[in-house]
């Protein structure tokens, strides 16, 4: 794993001026719209660019003859990923709440750094967890495509199931969220939980996709 | 060190159908024209595609059951494959020491600068010919046991295919490597390998030492009268023209002997190639 680790520590080394970029967004953004908004998007952003980094089936092809096991490759990207966007979101949200304070802007305190940081970190990992398979199975341009479409047709198709079974689903969450006797911890138990669930799941579809995968 | 039994595999419009053995000490060819299955037959050697039939070994084992300490005993380079082009050979150096125990940084560089390859230049700069170099250089770079080179020459000009192949004659000096290498350049394969397999349609359709094929495989340029009364017994394949008939053999001697009067030519492994495709 040592060589591939390097190998794509390389790489992205090889788009540092990418990553210069989007700091300068997040900059940008942290000065305009504050780091509630700054610090999630951009560790989005940095999510999709990691799962989008990978090797196209050209250069996979190469990868497998090198002394590295598809079990290996997944895992590492996976780690990579996860690494990578950990360690972007952690310098944008520190670079951007340095901005936020030099131009007057209001932090409450840690709580709230760490808050954002919670939040921006979930969502790349339902970026990297829902785009790896992805572009897996269907290559770097048309996963994109796909990944959008598949989003976009979800989140209606969803909305119109739940519409027609639960018209009044809007007030049944009310009355969930504000539903005293639920201890604060489960939410978050149940958010864990299926992280680790959804993560599993990804990682399993995409070990099977690799290993099947023909050049 | 490498066997294909019986190997199947099955596109729309191809089958590769074909049986192959790679000896300890012994520079083997793969030779046939663009299409004729070269690089399948390479990509199912690497696990790359799963045949459909029949079995591969490398090292007495499945390629899919090759453990990493196996890989790093096999150098390849692909014709249509390779490292990430927006890499230089420094950011490569580091990774290759990470993927083989047996790499040394050192040489490497030593070697990329004796083939005038530039250090801090992305990959994407390169020309073929320098990528070629390249992914020859990293593949020998680690000792390996077993160079599985596809179309490796491809690209390159007339001297550097010299140096090339003159490396690849130091690396087999001590006499327990393989290499199994394909080219569509056949005076390559004619000066370096000990036997040499011919494929067609994705079958091999013939299988010889390279001496063989030059000592014994010959062109008889026949007159239509000399082509009616000599015995046939030996030609492979006739083949009508202007003056007469073009006929190949494997038994070049025979008709040396027994018909003096006849033209004939010592076979090469373009001739002999291109005969028996259309055989």
């Amino acid at each position: 794993m040592k060589g591939l680790i390097i190998y794509d520590i390389k790489t992205m080394k090889s788009s540092r001026l990418f990553l210069l970029m989007i700091f300068m967004v997040a900059t940008l953004t942290t000065v305009t719209n504050g780091l509630t908004f700054s610090v999630p998007y951009m560790t989005m952003f940095m999510a999709f660019s990691a799962a989008n980094t990978l090797d196209s089936d050209n250069t996979m092809a190469y990868v497998f003859t090198l002394p590295v096991s598809r079990e290996t490759y997944v895992k590492e990207k996976y780690i990579f990923t996860m690494l990578f966007m950990l360690a972007g979101s952690l310098a944008i949200g520190v670079v951007s709440a340095v901005i936020c304070l030099a131009t007057g802007g209001i932090i409450s305190g840690m709580a709230e750094f760490w808050m954002i940081e919670t939040v921006s970190l979930a969502g790349g990992y339902v970026i990297i967890i829902y785009m790896l398979p992805i572009i897996w199975k269907w290559g770097n341009t048309n996963g994109r495509t796909i990944a959008v479409l598949l989003v976009v047709g979800g989140f209606f198709g969803v909305m119109a199931l739940v519409k027609s079974l639960a018209p009044d689903w809007e007030r049944q969450v009310m009355v969930l969220k504000n539903a005293a006797d639920i201890p604060k911890a489960v939410p978050i138990i149940i958010g864990v939980l299926a992280a680790v669930l959804l993560g599993a799941v990804s990682y399993g579809i995409s070990l099977r996709i690799i290993k099947n995968k023909e050049f | 060190m490498v066997k294909l039994n019986n190997v199947k595999k099955n596109y729309k419009d191809f089958q590769l159908d074909c049986s192959m053995e790679i000896k300890k000490g012994q520079i083997t060819g793969l030779v046939g024209r663009n299409g004729a299955g070269k690089s399948t037959t390479f990509k199912a050697m690497m696990g790359l595609i799963k045949p459909d039939e029949g079995s591969i070994e490398i090292f007495g084992k499945s390629p899919d059951m090759l453990s990493v300490s196996d890989k790093q005993k096999i150098g390849v380079v692909m014709s249509d494959s390779g490292f990430r082009n927006a890499h230089t050979i420094n950011d490569l150096v580091p990774a290759l020491k990470g993927f083989y125990s047996d790499f040394s940084g050192s040489d490497f560089k030593e070697m990329c600068r004796r083939f005038e390859l530039p250090l801090n230049k992305k990959l994407s700069e390169f020309s073929t010919g320098m990528n070629r170099k390249l992914h020859i250089l990293a593949a020998i770079s680690h000792n390996a046991q077993l160079l599985i080179l596809d179309e490796p020459t491809s690209g390159l000009d007339a001297i550097v295919r010299d140096e090339i192949l003159g490396i690849l004659r130091g690396y087999m000096e001590n006499g327990e490597r393989s290499i199994v290498i394909s080219s569509h350049i056949s005076s390559d394969l004619e000066r370096l390998c000990d036997d040499l397999y011919m494929i067609e349609k994705g079958k091999i359709i013939l299988h010889e030492d390279v001496d063989v094929i030059l000592d014994n495989y010959g062109l008889l340029k026949l007159t239509s009268e000399q082509f009616e009364r000599i015995d046939k017994k030996y030609i492979i394949r006739s083949k009508k023209e202007s003056f007469g008939y073009e006929c190949l053999t494997d038994k070049m001697q025979f008709y040396r002997e027994n018909y003096p009067e006849v033209t004939i030519e010592r076979g090469n492994i373009d001739e002999v190639m291109i005969n028996l495709a259309k055989a």
